[in-house]
């Protein structure tokens, strides 16, 4: 299942029409308002040439950390929540999109692409109560943007994600912004495998879509990270979605809320639930408990409830519930996910919320934090 | 409605014809500060538009010999680690000349178009919307489809077959940029343009944008004041890539002349401004004073003082805002007849797409500047008549004096001080009028007839009347004639230097220098009759005594006196001497004779300045020096401007085709000038308009103190009457008073007038954009300005008599 649901809607309707998007100033942009999911991901008449996700595949790697161009979309998303020696809490996002404008290579020419990239980059700081972010938007070129296997790196227009040897980890991020700065190592001990998301990597979304997902749930980063003028060392855990897919929203999807989140007892948790235009609840919510072992057990719609707590409302009008409750039957009493920071809204071409979250048991005691994505409000 | 508002309308409606004449007088205000507003607007779209890269928001370019994309790359990488300050993009542009097949239909079947391809992603955010369709149609990503600019030819929709590609490419939408040559520009994407024009990974230039830092005050001042920003683009040191020559796409001639242009007629439209307001001081006097009895009664009746200055100031708000309503409308009207009248036929289609915020500040400016004066005057009349208001005309005098004195001897007082100088001029007059209206009313003269003997004691005793609008008529023809004075004299210097400049009969320029190869086949193709002369041109630092080092341009030419007689220099340059330009002496203070220490990629030298030359139109330093100086300085480095002369027709065409084929820049200097003259004349018929407004505003000035005149002359009138006085006599009493009136303000503007054309001459354009304008008087200047001065009080005169004759009004007591 994919938590970018949104991002990529906005992605295809970007992309599609090369909507020209600059690297958005912090706090400004080119909020794109009533953007609607479903009008976009479910456009059956774009998706002619294209590989569809039907059956589970056998995904294999490292070939498969890499593009997969005969799908229309697809993305890398790397999030971190990560704390300086202080004690300080931050949290890093790095983004790239892959949208196939057709199905076939358009000439021998690098210039002539059909694909093209899309970039976000944001850092929260939590004690500064700052959020920034960043985009970037370039063509599929050797020198502007693209992804490779192996050995495994993502780049858009100076921003990168690559191994540094020859196997996955470590990674490095090497992403310099307007106003952030990410220069993070990926890997190391604790790193937990892969998990292949829904039916051994085939997530459905609904009777007729679905998408290869897979996840990297737990990743020791350390390096440093700049906001503003201020320039921090850092050390965390790190998540990593990779998922590609053609036309996967149904109709009557507007919109999507994620979670992924870290538990201090080593157990990780995906849970998402999908946002109908009726506001009943969809059958294909689902999500995933990853034990301290790396082994998975899959969550149905009747194994987690997602309720919405309190809201805040941005100055633009929007209401985005950034307190939820995750009842489920793993969590025990339950858990309280808690936004670090309200505003930690996406100010890029899609308007989506993206940010570090505080996780707590029932009772108030601290239990991990994570990341959660809000799209469609 | 409230007692206040009833009071105001009754009065304005009682009053009505001093009503309507103020009305009218805040209207032409008004309506040249629109005017001038949304002109400026236009004129600085249209030099936004004057080439693709400054219509896609570009600031500068980047230029080097056979350029590639990889050094497109590398720039990029440099940049986004953080190398390159203040830039916000780099966009890779590729520009080449192809014929293109049209639809069967469609004629002429083939035709040569321009093709630029650039890559839009790389484009600052804001320029895409330059760009339409961009996110509607994709086709343009994968080569099959382009843009094409507007007012060419080709039609949106239409196909074009080009060469070396597959498949045609469609015009998906018209950009509003427009063509240095005469051909349509098609924009496509880069790796389209690199298949049609066969040039794979080349480039022909990179385009950048790179902010550079503005006040924000400055941002407010330009809106308020168009063309006080013409000078920002001056900076002080040129911005350097290594290994590129770097072209300022808004530092150029064209943009600083424009904005010298509307930065004169910005201050025009204040001047409107400023006589309306004499204009509607003089009717609140004489219609306070008419009702001095009434406010009386109202005092004695307990109305407070508060009331009463507000009920005055709502008359002069109510007014204001129906003038300055009117003059918004009219002002949208006039700039499109001005616009057409300075700039052409796009004047109108320039408006007509005039953004959002343009007519916001425009209407801004008239519902602020109108109601400002309007109340402003009002409350001055009330306080000059009831006396809060103490006269102090000797101090006013003195501090007149020494603003005028301390802004012409102060350089330091800038452009600020220099238009604080003629203000008080301008004031100074405006206060002696009175006096010395009085004064010479009442010098004693020989045996005069009636007729001039009962004028010179109105005029004598009632110059209060009379006095201020007689001062707002001294200002507009002191105006009128300053600069008149000033367009004289830059337009006989304008062309002197444009004489010296464009001597040859082309002029080709290659951004990146010419070869030895190149030269020699130039040489072949224009002629054994025709003479070339290189030109090399080079960027380094200058720095003066006791100043910071400045970024200059170096021209180093063959070194032969015909070269350095463009620079009005009789030559040869002595050793160790150099050429400098005006503005660039003025930023440093720089006279002939001072020393200067020059530096270049090869070295520094320790240089004399021999002469200063006049160099209108640029704004940063520029130093002709001599060819083994330049090669000192500079080393070998190719010519990047050749001269031809002596060049006949059929050859000029053969220079021209090969000019193209090379993609070198080429103009007729003839042409050049002709243009440039053109051009002048064009716009500053602009500043001849406005000040006709001030002008007219004046004269109805005049007119309605003379209505005022007329009814405090009644008793005199029926006397006349009763004494056996004709109409023709009655006539000539009138036109005889306004005559006076009218020599009166022409002898008082005739210095004045002289004294603004100096200082615009002399102070004003030396320092707000280094030019200075040898100053010389010529009778044209003088005598038009005085003779309509004159028309215009006879006519403001002659009306209120006639109409008092021809209805007797005097009769009723």
């Amino acid at each position: 299942m994919t938590r970018e649901w949104p991002v990529r809607a906005a992605v295809m309707l970007l992309l599609m029409g090369g909507c020209g998007c600059q690297p958005a100033e912090s706090g400004g942009g080119f909020a794109v308002t009533g953007l609607r999911v479903g009008s976009v991901l479910g456009e059956p008449a774009l998706d002619e040439g294209f590989a569809r996700a039907r059956a589970p595949a056998r995904l294999m790697f490292p070939r498969d950390h890499g593009p997969h161009p005969r799908y229309r979309s697809e993305w890398w998303y790397f999030t971190a929540a990560l704390t300086d020696p202080a004690g300080n809490a931050y949290g890093a996002q790095f983004t790239l999109f892959r949208q196939a404008l057709a199905p076939a290579a358009a000439s021998n020419n690098p210039w002539q692409t059909n694909q093209l990239y899309l970039g976000h980059l944001a850092v929260t700081d939590v004690g500064a109560q700052t959020h920034r972010e960043d985009q970037r938007l370039a063509r599929a070129h050797p020198n502007l943007a693209g992804a490779q296997d192996t050995p495994f790196r993502v780049w858009i227009d100076g921003w990168t994600l690559g191994s540094e040897g020859d196997s996955l980890f470590p990674m490095r991020l090497d992403a310099r912004g307007t106003r952030v700065t990410l220069d993070l190592r990926l890997g190391g001990a604790g790193t937990k495998p892969a998990v292949l998301q829904g039916n051994r990597g085939l997530s459905a979304k609904g009777p007729d879509s679905a998408s290869y997902y897979y996840t990297l749930p737990r990743i020791p980063v350390e390096g440093s990270l700049q906001i503003d003028d201020r320039r921090v060392s850092v050390t965390g855990l790190g998540w990593i979605d990779r998922e590609w897919s053609t036309s996967v929203l149904g109709k009557g999807i507007v919109g999507w809320n994620w979670f992924g989140l870290h538990l201090d007892s080593g157990v990780d948790i995906m849970v998402f639930s999908l946002r109908r235009a009726d506001g009943a609840r969809d059958p294909f919510d689902a999500g995933t408990w990853i034990h301290v072992d790396g082994t998975v057990t899959p969550l149905g719609p009747a194994d987690f409830e997602l309720v919405p707590g309190r809201v805040w409302r941005d100055t633009a009008g929007r209401n985005w519930p950034v307190e939820w409750s995750l009842a489920c039957t793993h969590c025990g009493g339950g858990l309280v996910i808690e936004a670090a920071l309200d505003d930690q809204r996406m100010d890029t071409t899609l308007v989506y919320w993206e940010g570090l979250v505080n996780v707590f048991d029932t009772h108030g005691n601290s239990r991990g934090n994570g990341y959660m994505e809000l799209t469609g409000y | 409605m409230s007692l206040l508002l009833r009071a105001v309308l009754r009065q304005l409606v009682a009053e009505r014809w001093t009503t309507v004449s103020v009305v009218v007088g805040i209207t032409l205000a008004v309506l040249s500060i629109v005017a001038v507003h949304l002109l400026a607007e236009a004129v600085k779209s249209q030099l936004d538009r004057s080439s693709p890269g400054s219509a896609l928001g570009l600031s500068h370019m980047l230029h080097r010999g056979a350029l590639h994309e990889n050094d497109y790359f590398e720039l990029r990488a440099r940049w986004r680690v953080g190398s390159l300050a203040s830039v916000e993009a780099l966009v890779p542009i590729l520009e080449g000349r192809v014929t293109a097949r049209r639809d069967a239909k469609a004629l002429p079947r083939r035709l040569p178009i321009r093709v630029v391809g650039l890559d839009p992603l790389a484009l600052p955010g804001a320029s895409r919307s330059a760009i339409p369709s961009l996110d509607g149609d994709r086709s343009w990503l994968t080569g099959s489809a382009g843009w094409i600019s507007a007012g060419s030819d080709l039609v949106v929709g239409e196909s074009l077959e080009l060469p070396n590609i597959d498949g045609p490419v469609v015009i998906i939408a018209e950009v509003e940029i427009r063509s240095t040559f005469d051909d349509p520009v098609l924009l496509v994407d880069i790796g389209t343009a690199q298949r049609i024009l066969d040039r794979p990974g080349e480039l022909t230039r990179i385009g950048v944008l790179r902010r550079i830092e503005e006040r924000a005050w400055m941002r407010v001042a330009e809106r308020l004041f168009p063309g006080l920003g013409a000078r920002r683009y001056v900076t002080d040191a040129p911005w350097k890539v290594s290994g590129y020559q770097v072209e300022v796409l808004q530092d150029n001639g064209q943009r600083l002349f424009s904005g010298a242009v509307l930065f004169n007629l910005s201050a025009l439209s204040l001047l409107s401004v400023v006589v309306a307001g004499f204009l509607i001081h003089q009717s609140a006097v004489n219609s306070i004073r008419q009702r001095e009895r009434v406010f009386d009664r109202l005092r004695a009746l307990g109305i407070d003082e508060r009331r009463l200055v507000l009920q005055v100031v709502f008359e002069g708000l109510i007014v204001a805002l129906i003038g300055s309503v009117f003059g918004l409308v009219l002002g949208w009207w006039i700039a499109g007849w001005l616009g057409q009248l300075a700039l052409g036929e796009t004047a109108s289609s320039l408006l007509d797409g005039a953004e959002g915020t343009a007519i916001a500040w425009a209407a801004g400016k008239a519902l602020v500047f109108g109601p400002l004066v309007g109340c402003g005057s009002m409350w001055v009349a009330y306080r000059s008549v009831f006396g809060g208001v103490r006269k102090r005309r000797d101090g006013l005098l003195v501090g007149c004096l020494m603003m005028l004195g301390g802004g012409v001897s102060f350089s330091a007082t800038g452009v600020a001080g220099a238009f604080l100088a003629i203000a008080a001029a301008a004031l100074a007059a405006a206060l002696l009028v009175g006096p010395a209206l009085v004064f010479w009313a009442q010098a004693p003269r020989g045996m005069a007839t009636l007729v001039g003997l009962l004028n010179r004691r109105n005029l004598a005793h009632r110059s209060a009347d009379v006095r201020v609008a007689l001062g707002g008529l001294v200002i507009a023809l002191a105006t009128a004639i300053g600069m008149s004075l000033m367009v004289s004299n830059f337009r006989v210097a304008f062309e002197a230097m444009l004489d010296q400049r464009l001597s040859a009969d082309a002029y080709v320029e290659s951004r990146v220098g010419f070869t030895e190869a190149e030269l020699a086949e130039l040489r072949s193709i224009v002629g054994p009759d025709s003479t070339i002369r290189v030109e090399r041109r080079e960027d380094g630092w200058m720095r003066a005594a006791g100043a910071g080092r400045l970024g200059a341009s170096f021209i180093y030419d063959a070194g032969d006196v015909d070269a350095l007689r463009r620079y009005g220099f009789p030559g040869p340059l002595p050793a160790g001497g150099i050429l400098l330009n005006e503005p660039g002496a003025r930023r440093h203070g720089i006279t002939p004779g001072d020393l200067v220490e020059v530096s270049g990629s090869h070295g520094t030298l320790e240089l004399t300045v021999v002469d200063i030359f006049r160099d209108y139109g640029a704004s940063s330093p520029r130093v002709v020096v001599a060819p083994e100086t330049g090669a000192a300085l500079f080393g070998t480095t190719a010519p990047r401007a050749v001269a031809i002369a002596g060049l006949d027709s059929e050859h000029s065409t053969a220079l021209y085709r090969f000019a193209e084929r090379n993609e070198w820049r080429t103009r007729s200097d003839a042409d050049v000038r002709s243009l440039a003259l053109a051009v002048f004349d064009r716009t500053f018929r602009l500043s001849d308009a406005l000040v006709m407004l001030a002008v007219a505003v004046a004269v109805v000035g005049l007119f309605n103190a003379l209505v005022a005149v007329r009814l405090r002359r009644a008793h005199e009138f029926r006397l006349l009457h009763s004494m056996g006085f004709s109409v023709g006599e009655f006539l000539r009493l009138n036109l005889w008073h306004a005559g006076m009136l009218g020599v009166h303000a022409v002898l008082v503007a005739l210095p004045l007038g002289l004294g603004i054309g100096w200082l615009l001459c002399g102070v004003l354009n030396p320092r707000a954009f280094g030019w200075s304008i040898p100053f010389s008087v010529s009778a044209e200047a003088l005598l038009v300005p005085a003779a309509l001065g004159l028309a215009g009080a006879l006519l403001a005169g002659a009306l209120p008599g006639l109409r008092t004759i021809i209805r007797g009004d005097y009769l009723d007591a």
